[in-house]
């Protein structure tokens, strides 16, 4: 994928494999893309002929950047494994994964192909609106959507925690074992773990979690449907955990959906998965905001370490600098705000016993 | 050697350059997402050039103080045992990887101390001591760095 050139001409030859009931096929326009922060993206027009009919369509191929590039490293093998799954359950709705190359023979690095989608993301659509109409309420209904999914209905390659107890406390060990393993020593996430450790909100059933929930992974196709996309974090957790990543992330990289009116949002979501008000709500929303914080922000603090032992470059990695400095002053005030809305729930309860 | 112009004057005068010169000469969406990701990691290397080394100064010293406190207060072992690889192993130069390896053992001794007052319930006083040296000092200057910091190019 990294070198263009010669892409148009690996691309047909490896879709070629795969459809052998067409007499020739062409790539006859790639590009990169920009928008695609982890990963690779380009895109492809393709042009099939047979039997002297033509068709054409746009293709999206995602991979791995060049080594030493990288943000941060993901498995190709996983997210494959993910979409095949999600395709097949047909639950929620994502461009269709077509092909996997595996070992990166054919593309030059592991690539999955999938759909184009014609339409542009949510996140540059609500970046022009002042009214965000339905926006907040479809798109908690989508993450509603994504945590009706039960275990049982996913890969069995997907890491089943044991329980949800386990399952929180691995993500409060995340921030413990990214600090102790950084060239930096950062206090605040000490104290960020040691503080999730002690407030522990109310377990839920363990879900699909897509991972990274955010509206630049939200596409819209041109019958205004959503579809999601960048599936390279899903895992089996909290479902809370979405809800967490989805909240900071907006803050940092806004328009922030939930923000805009939390009880709506959260009331649209419980309608849709079933749990209940103690279960989900601003405060529990809050842990999560910091708690799931760690499964993206480790990877891109552990690809900032090899940055700065000189093992890694590129400015999009050294960008992350702001957002682990972001991620600080966020954290630091929302636990002095959950502390505060914690003590005056206990004082109240206190006066009333 | 030449201090002035300074180095955030230099970084400055890059930045104008790329957005006046180089940036209307660039049209790949690839390569413009570059350029303005070059422009926000150049004005937090100007921000940080001219105050970074006098902030870690300031803040070793208030971190080491506060993790006495915390160690007398409590005879918490780690926080001495951090005070005590802090104190002893600082290269104790002005030179910026010195100071940043001061700095991180003098976080050490921090976070344990802080750790300690969590641990500790009678201890609240000098834990919200603790977490205002976060918020006040460490994030609040965090945030100055970040400058106009953004996540462009995503989506």
């Amino acid at each position: 994928m990294h070198e263009i050139d010669l892409m148009p001409a690996r691309l047909a030859a490896f879709l070629q494999q795969h459809r052998d009931d067409v007499e020739l096929i062409e790539v006859t326009e790639y590009e990169t893309m920009a928008g695609g922060y982890s990963r690779s993206m380009a895109k492809a027009r393709v042009r099939y002929t047979s039997d002297g009919v033509v068709l054409e369509e746009t293709l999206v191929l995602r991979g791995d950047p060049p080594p030493g590039h990288s943000m941060l490293d993901t498995d190709r093998d996983h997210e494959w494994a993910v979409l095949r799954s999600l395709t097949e359950l047909g639950v929620i709705p994502i461009p269709a994964a077509r092909y996997y190359d595996e070992t990166g023979e054919h593309l030059g690095t592991k690539a999955i192909v999938m759909d184009h989608v014609t339409g542009g993301s949510l996140q540059s659509l609500i970046e022009e609106m002042s009214d965000y109409g339905d926006h907040p309420t479809r798109l908690a209904e989508l993450w509603g959507q994504i945590h009706c999914i039960t275990p049982d209905q996913l890969p069995d390659a997907m890491p089943r925690p044991p329980s949800w107890e386990a399952r929180i406390d691995h993500l409060i060990q995340l921030w413990r074992d990214a600090e102790t393993s950084s060239v930096n020593s950062d206090p605040t996430w000490r104290y960020i773990a040691a503080w999730l450790a002690a407030n522990k909100p109310p377990p839920l059933p363990l879900r699909l979690t897509h991972g990274d929930p955010q509206a630049p992974n939200v596409m819209i196709d041109h019958e205004d449907n959503y579809l999601v996309v960048d599936w390279e974090f899903a895992s089996i957790g909290d479902p809370r955990e979405d809800l967490g990543w989805y909240n900071i992330y907006s803050t940092a990289a806004g328009p922030n959906l939930y923000e805009a009116d939390p009880e709506a949002f959260l009331a649209a979501y419980r309608a849709v998965t079933g749990f209940s008000e103690v279960e989900v709500n601003q405060l529990t929303v809050g842990y999560f905001t910091i708690l799931s914080s760690m499964k993206i922000l480790g990877p891109i603090n552990a690809q900032l370490d090899k940055f700065a032992l000189g093992e890694n470059s590129g400015t999009t990695t050294a960008l992350q600098v702001g957002s682990i400095s972001f991620g600080h002053d966020n954290f630091i005030n929302a636990i002095n705000g959950m502390q505060a809305a914690i003590d005056a729930m206990a004082q109240a309860q206190g006066a009333t016993s | 050697m030449i201090v002035l112009p300074t180095t955030p004057q230099l970084l400055r005068d890059v930045r104008n350059e790329l957005a006046h010169t180089v940036a209307p000469e660039v049209h790949g969406a690839v390569a413009r997402v570059a350029l303005e990701q070059i422009d926000i990691i150049l004005e937090q290397c100007a921000v940080r050039s001219a105050d970074e080394i006098a902030w870690m100064v300031e803040e070793i010293a208030e971190m080491l103080a506060y993790a006495d406190d915390v160690a007398a207060a409590t005879g918490d072992e780690a926080t001495a045992a951090a005070l005590v690889a802090a104190r002893g192993n600082a290269a104790g130069t002005l030179h910026l990887d010195d100071m940043a390896h001061d700095y991180t053992l003098s976080s050490e001794a921090l976070s344990c101390a802080i750790e300690a007052c969590m641990a500790d319930p009678d201890r609240s006083d000098l834990l919200r001591r603790g977490v205002e040296i976060l918020r006040l000092r460490r994030a609040e200057r965090e945030t100055v760095v970040r400058a106009n910091w953004r996540l462009v190019g995503r989506g």
